[in-house]
Protein backbone atom coordinates (compact mmCIF):
# COMPACT_ATOMS: atom_id res chain seq x y z
CA UNK A 1 0.00 0.00 0.00
CA UNK A 2 0.95 3.49 -0.61
CA UNK A 3 1.73 5.65 2.02
CA UNK A 4 1.99 9.08 2.97
CA UNK A 5 3.25 11.23 4.72
CA UNK A 6 2.66 14.79 4.82
CA UNK A 7 1.65 17.72 7.09
CA UNK A 8 -1.73 18.65 8.50
CA UNK A 9 -1.87 21.82 8.30
CA UNK A 10 -0.33 24.37 6.81
CA UNK A 11 0.10 28.36 5.86
CA UNK A 12 -1.53 30.02 3.08
CA UNK A 13 0.67 30.24 0.25
CA UNK A 14 3.62 27.99 1.57
CA UNK A 15 5.03 25.20 -0.43
CA UNK A 16 3.69 21.84 0.68
CA UNK A 17 5.25 18.32 0.16
CA UNK A 18 4.15 15.09 0.67
CA UNK A 19 6.24 12.07 0.08
CA UNK A 20 4.73 8.52 -1.05
CA UNK A 21 6.77 5.62 -0.08
CA UNK A 22 5.84 1.78 -1.82
CA UNK A 23 5.26 3.51 -5.11
CA UNK A 24 5.62 1.38 -8.58
CA UNK A 25 5.77 2.88 -11.74
CA UNK A 26 1.81 3.13 -12.21
CA UNK A 27 1.62 5.67 -9.37
CA UNK A 28 -0.42 9.14 -10.10
CA UNK A 29 -2.09 11.29 -7.90
CA UNK A 30 -4.81 14.20 -7.98
CA UNK A 31 -6.06 16.63 -6.08
CA UNK A 32 -9.90 15.97 -5.10
CA UNK A 33 -11.96 18.06 -6.48
CA UNK A 34 -12.80 19.87 -3.04
CA UNK A 35 -9.20 21.09 -3.43
CA UNK A 36 -10.34 23.37 -6.21
CA UNK A 37 -7.30 25.29 -7.35
CA UNK A 38 -4.53 23.36 -5.96
CA UNK A 39 -2.31 22.14 -9.10
CA UNK A 40 0.31 19.25 -7.94
CA UNK A 41 3.77 18.71 -9.07
CA UNK A 42 5.13 14.90 -8.32
CA UNK A 43 8.23 13.51 -8.78
CA UNK A 44 8.95 9.83 -9.47
CA UNK A 45 11.88 7.36 -7.91
CA UNK A 46 11.64 4.64 -9.21
CA UNK A 47 14.66 3.20 -7.71
CA UNK A 48 14.35 4.25 -4.45
CA UNK A 49 10.06 3.56 -4.60
CA UNK A 50 9.30 6.93 -3.43
CA UNK A 51 7.55 9.97 -5.00
CA UNK A 52 6.93 13.68 -4.17
CA UNK A 53 4.03 15.76 -4.13
CA UNK A 54 4.17 19.39 -4.02
CA UNK A 55 1.94 21.99 -4.23
CA UNK A 56 1.39 26.11 -3.19
CA UNK A 57 -1.47 25.85 -0.32
CA UNK A 58 -4.35 27.44 -1.49
CA UNK A 59 -6.31 30.33 0.66
CA UNK A 60 -6.80 29.80 4.09
CA UNK A 61 -9.08 28.13 6.07
CA UNK A 62 -9.82 25.50 3.37
CA UNK A 63 -9.10 21.96 2.79
CA UNK A 64 -6.89 19.93 0.76
CA UNK A 65 -7.68 16.11 -0.33
CA UNK A 66 -4.74 14.55 -2.57
CA UNK A 67 -5.16 10.86 -4.09
CA UNK A 68 -2.54 8.80 -4.72
CA UNK A 69 -3.17 5.48 -6.60
CA UNK A 70 -0.58 2.41 -8.07
CA UNK A 71 -2.38 0.98 -10.91
CA UNK A 72 -0.48 -1.57 -11.55
CA UNK A 73 0.49 -2.96 -7.89
CA UNK A 74 -0.01 -0.85 -4.44
CA UNK A 75 -3.13 0.27 -2.97
CA UNK A 76 -4.12 3.55 -3.45
CA UNK A 77 -4.26 6.18 -0.11
CA UNK A 78 -5.14 9.90 0.27
CA UNK A 79 -3.97 12.52 2.05
CA UNK A 80 -5.96 15.48 3.75
CA UNK A 81 -4.99 18.96 5.58
CA UNK A 82 -5.89 22.11 6.41
CA UNK A 83 -4.52 25.44 5.43
CA UNK A 84 -4.43 27.71 8.74
CA UNK A 85 -6.58 30.53 9.08
CA UNK B 1 32.25 -28.94 -50.67
CA UNK B 2 31.63 -25.26 -52.49
CA UNK B 3 28.97 -23.10 -51.96
CA UNK B 4 28.58 -20.05 -54.02
CA UNK B 5 26.63 -18.45 -50.84
CA UNK B 6 23.33 -17.28 -52.61
CA UNK B 7 21.82 -16.07 -49.29
CA UNK B 8 22.58 -15.44 -45.98
CA UNK B 9 22.13 -18.77 -45.00
CA UNK B 10 24.21 -20.41 -47.32
CA UNK B 11 27.20 -20.65 -44.29
CA UNK B 12 24.67 -22.67 -42.50
CA UNK B 13 23.57 -24.71 -44.97
CA UNK B 14 27.45 -25.35 -45.27
CA UNK B 15 27.81 -26.27 -41.55
CA UNK B 16 24.56 -28.21 -41.29
CA UNK B 17 26.14 -30.48 -43.94
CA UNK B 18 29.42 -30.39 -42.51
CA UNK B 19 27.90 -31.69 -38.98
CA UNK B 20 26.50 -34.70 -40.97
CA UNK B 21 30.22 -35.62 -41.78
CA UNK B 22 31.06 -34.28 -45.21
CA UNK B 23 34.77 -33.10 -44.21
CA UNK B 24 36.40 -33.26 -47.38
CA UNK B 25 39.80 -31.50 -47.91
CA UNK B 26 37.89 -28.89 -50.38
CA UNK B 27 35.99 -27.11 -47.29
CA UNK B 28 36.19 -24.31 -48.62
CA UNK B 29 33.20 -21.46 -48.97
CA UNK B 30 32.58 -18.46 -50.48
CA UNK B 31 30.42 -15.94 -48.42
CA UNK B 32 29.42 -13.37 -50.27
CA UNK B 33 26.15 -12.67 -48.07
CA UNK B 34 26.80 -14.52 -45.36
CA UNK B 35 24.90 -13.00 -42.59
CA UNK B 36 26.27 -15.02 -39.87
CA UNK B 37 30.15 -15.04 -41.26
CA UNK B 38 30.53 -11.82 -41.86
CA UNK B 39 31.61 -10.57 -38.74
CA UNK B 40 34.46 -13.10 -38.51
CA UNK B 41 35.03 -13.13 -42.27
CA UNK B 42 36.05 -9.40 -43.18
CA UNK B 43 36.05 -8.63 -47.41
CA UNK B 44 33.16 -10.29 -48.18
CA UNK B 45 34.38 -13.02 -50.44
CA UNK B 46 37.09 -15.20 -49.10
CA UNK B 47 38.16 -18.70 -48.82
CA UNK B 48 37.29 -20.16 -45.82
CA UNK B 49 39.22 -22.74 -44.04
CA UNK B 50 38.34 -25.27 -41.71
CA UNK B 51 39.46 -23.38 -38.76
CA UNK B 52 37.38 -20.54 -40.15
CA UNK B 53 34.33 -23.01 -40.48
CA UNK B 54 34.83 -24.27 -36.68
CA UNK B 55 34.88 -20.33 -35.50
CA UNK B 56 31.72 -19.62 -38.04
CA UNK B 57 29.71 -23.08 -36.51
CA UNK B 58 30.49 -22.05 -33.19
CA UNK B 59 29.60 -18.65 -33.82
CA UNK B 60 25.98 -19.62 -35.25
CA UNK B 61 25.66 -22.01 -31.85
CA UNK B 62 25.91 -19.45 -29.82
CA UNK B 63 23.81 -17.04 -31.56
CA UNK B 64 21.14 -20.12 -31.58
CA UNK B 65 21.32 -20.48 -28.32
CA UNK B 66 21.16 -16.59 -27.65
CA UNK B 67 18.57 -16.14 -29.01
CA UNK B 68 16.71 -18.99 -27.81
CA UNK B 69 17.54 -17.84 -23.89
CA UNK B 70 15.99 -14.65 -25.49
CA UNK B 71 13.06 -15.90 -26.44
CA UNK B 72 12.72 -17.87 -22.91
CA UNK B 73 13.47 -14.40 -21.05
CA UNK B 74 11.31 -12.63 -23.82
CA UNK B 75 8.50 -14.95 -22.86
CA UNK B 76 8.91 -14.90 -19.16
CA UNK B 77 8.60 -11.38 -19.27
CA UNK B 78 5.61 -10.86 -21.63
CA UNK B 79 3.55 -13.74 -19.15
CA UNK B 80 5.02 -11.50 -15.93
CA UNK B 81 3.69 -8.42 -17.56
CA UNK B 82 0.41 -10.25 -18.40
CA UNK B 83 0.23 -11.87 -15.24
CA UNK B 84 0.82 -8.09 -13.50
CA UNK B 85 -1.76 -6.68 -15.72
CA UNK B 86 -4.38 -8.78 -14.96
CA UNK B 87 -3.93 -8.78 -11.16
CA UNK B 88 -3.30 -4.61 -11.35
CA UNK B 89 -6.73 -4.51 -13.57
CA UNK B 90 -8.37 -6.41 -10.86
CA UNK B 91 -6.48 -4.10 -7.96
CA UNK B 92 -7.28 -1.19 -9.98
CA UNK B 93 -11.30 -2.03 -10.42
CA UNK B 94 -11.42 -2.87 -6.69
CA UNK B 95 -9.39 0.46 -5.99
CA UNK B 96 -12.00 3.02 -8.20
CA UNK B 97 -14.24 1.66 -6.16
CA UNK B 98 -12.66 3.63 -3.29
CA UNK B 99 -9.87 5.59 -3.27
CA UNK B 100 -10.34 7.06 -6.54
CA UNK B 101 -13.86 7.22 -6.20
CA UNK B 102 -15.69 10.45 -7.61
CA UNK B 103 -13.98 12.88 -6.01
CA UNK B 104 -14.73 14.02 -2.16
CA UNK B 105 -17.41 11.50 -2.37
CA UNK B 106 -19.17 12.16 1.18
CA UNK B 107 -18.99 15.79 -0.32
CA UNK B 108 -20.99 14.41 -3.07
CA UNK B 109 -23.19 12.94 -1.08
CA UNK B 110 -23.52 15.61 1.46
CA UNK B 111 -24.61 18.02 -0.93
CA UNK B 112 -26.98 15.78 -3.27
CA UNK B 113 -28.56 13.49 -1.67
CA UNK B 114 -28.44 13.90 2.29
CA UNK B 115 -29.40 10.42 3.39
CA UNK B 116 -27.32 7.09 3.58
CA UNK B 117 -30.50 6.01 1.05
CA UNK B 118 -29.54 8.74 -1.45
CA UNK B 119 -26.10 7.15 -1.32
CA UNK B 120 -27.24 3.49 -2.24
CA UNK B 121 -29.84 5.14 -5.23
CA UNK B 122 -26.70 6.97 -6.65
CA UNK B 123 -23.61 4.13 -6.41
CA UNK B 124 -25.53 1.34 -6.05
CA UNK B 125 -26.03 -0.28 -2.01
CA UNK B 126 -24.01 -3.37 -3.00
CA UNK B 127 -20.57 -1.15 -4.16
CA UNK B 128 -20.90 0.95 -1.01
CA UNK B 129 -21.53 -1.71 1.16
CA UNK B 130 -18.35 -3.30 -0.37
CA UNK B 131 -16.61 -0.62 0.12
CA UNK B 132 -17.87 -0.54 3.32
CA UNK B 133 -16.95 -3.92 4.43
CA UNK B 134 -13.87 -5.02 2.56
CA UNK B 135 -11.71 -3.94 5.35
CA UNK B 136 -9.31 -1.47 3.74
CA UNK B 137 -8.89 1.91 5.82
CA UNK B 138 -9.05 5.06 3.68
CA UNK B 139 -10.57 7.99 4.28
CA UNK B 140 -12.83 7.70 2.63
CA UNK B 141 -13.83 4.02 3.75
CA UNK B 142 -13.74 5.19 7.48
CA UNK B 143 -15.97 8.24 7.14
CA UNK B 144 -18.01 5.93 4.78
CA UNK B 145 -18.48 3.52 8.02
CA UNK B 146 -18.91 6.34 9.86
CA UNK B 147 -21.78 7.38 8.15
CA UNK B 148 -23.22 3.57 8.04
CA UNK B 149 -23.18 3.39 11.27
CA UNK B 150 -25.60 5.99 11.66
CA UNK B 151 -27.95 4.71 9.54
CA UNK B 152 -30.81 7.10 7.83
CA UNK B 153 -29.33 10.03 9.32
CA UNK B 154 -29.54 13.44 7.93
CA UNK B 155 -25.94 13.53 5.93
CA UNK B 156 -25.46 16.94 7.42
CA UNK B 157 -25.76 14.90 10.79
CA UNK B 158 -23.11 12.63 10.01
CA UNK B 159 -20.57 15.02 8.24
CA UNK B 160 -20.69 17.21 11.37
CA UNK B 161 -20.87 13.77 14.20
CA UNK B 162 -17.95 13.20 11.93
CA UNK B 163 -15.68 15.50 12.95
CA UNK B 164 -15.61 14.36 16.70
CA UNK B 165 -13.88 11.13 15.11
CA UNK B 166 -10.60 10.56 17.28
CA UNK B 167 -8.76 9.34 14.21
CA UNK B 168 -7.35 13.08 12.79
CA UNK B 169 -7.09 11.32 9.33
CA UNK B 170 -10.79 11.53 9.57
CA UNK B 171 -10.86 14.99 11.42
CA UNK B 172 -8.93 16.42 8.84
CA UNK B 173 -10.56 14.93 6.16
CA UNK B 174 -14.00 16.16 7.34
CA UNK B 175 -12.89 19.56 7.77
CA UNK B 176 -12.06 19.59 3.86
CA UNK B 177 -15.48 18.36 2.89
CA UNK B 178 -17.11 20.91 5.26
CA UNK B 179 -15.78 23.81 4.33
CA UNK B 180 -16.99 22.92 0.80
CA UNK B 181 -20.63 22.42 2.02
CA UNK B 182 -23.67 25.08 2.11
CA UNK B 183 -22.98 27.17 4.94
CA UNK B 184 -26.50 28.15 5.64
CA UNK B 185 -27.40 24.53 5.47
CA UNK B 186 -24.46 23.82 8.20
CA UNK B 187 -26.15 26.29 10.58
CA UNK B 188 -28.98 24.36 11.23
CA UNK B 189 -26.83 21.52 12.74
CA UNK B 190 -24.85 24.09 14.74
CA UNK B 191 -25.16 21.97 17.98
CA UNK B 192 -24.30 18.91 16.87
CA UNK B 193 -21.29 20.22 14.96
CA UNK B 194 -19.97 22.45 18.36
CA UNK B 195 -20.44 19.08 20.13
CA UNK B 196 -18.64 17.42 17.55
CA UNK B 197 -15.93 19.86 17.82
CA UNK B 198 -15.69 19.95 21.19
CA UNK B 199 -14.36 16.00 21.38
CA UNK B 200 -11.76 17.56 19.11
CA UNK B 201 -7.95 17.18 21.37
CA UNK B 202 -5.75 18.06 18.91
CA UNK B 203 -5.71 22.03 19.83
CA UNK B 204 -4.93 23.32 16.25
CA UNK B 205 -6.71 21.57 14.58
CA UNK B 206 -9.68 22.39 17.35
CA UNK B 207 -8.86 26.02 16.50
CA UNK B 208 -9.30 25.49 12.82
CA UNK B 209 -12.65 24.13 13.55
CA UNK B 210 -13.38 26.76 15.88
CA UNK B 211 -13.11 29.17 13.29
CA UNK B 212 -15.23 26.89 10.94
CA UNK B 213 -17.80 27.43 13.45
CA UNK B 214 -17.61 31.27 14.35
CA UNK B 215 -18.08 31.69 10.27
CA UNK B 216 -21.10 29.78 10.23
CA UNK B 217 -22.44 31.08 13.71
CA UNK B 218 -22.05 34.59 12.24
CA UNK B 219 -24.47 34.10 9.34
Amino acid sequence: MIKLNGPRLVEAGSAVCITATNVGAGFSAIADPASAGVHLKVTIDLKKHTATICFVAPAAGTGVIIHVTDSVVAKGSSHSLIVRR
Amino acid sequence: MKTDAPGPFSCEIYLKSWQLGYRSGDTKLHIDNCFFCQPIVHGGTEEFSLSAADQAKKNIADRKRLGRRRFFARSAVAATVLGIAIFGAGRFLDKSTESAAPGGIVAEIAVDFGTLDGLYASYGRPRIESIISNGKTTQVTRTLRWIHARKHTSMYDLICGAAGSSDIEIQVFTYSVLHMMDRQALKSHLGLLQSSVRQIRNQEIRHEFDALLAEIESL
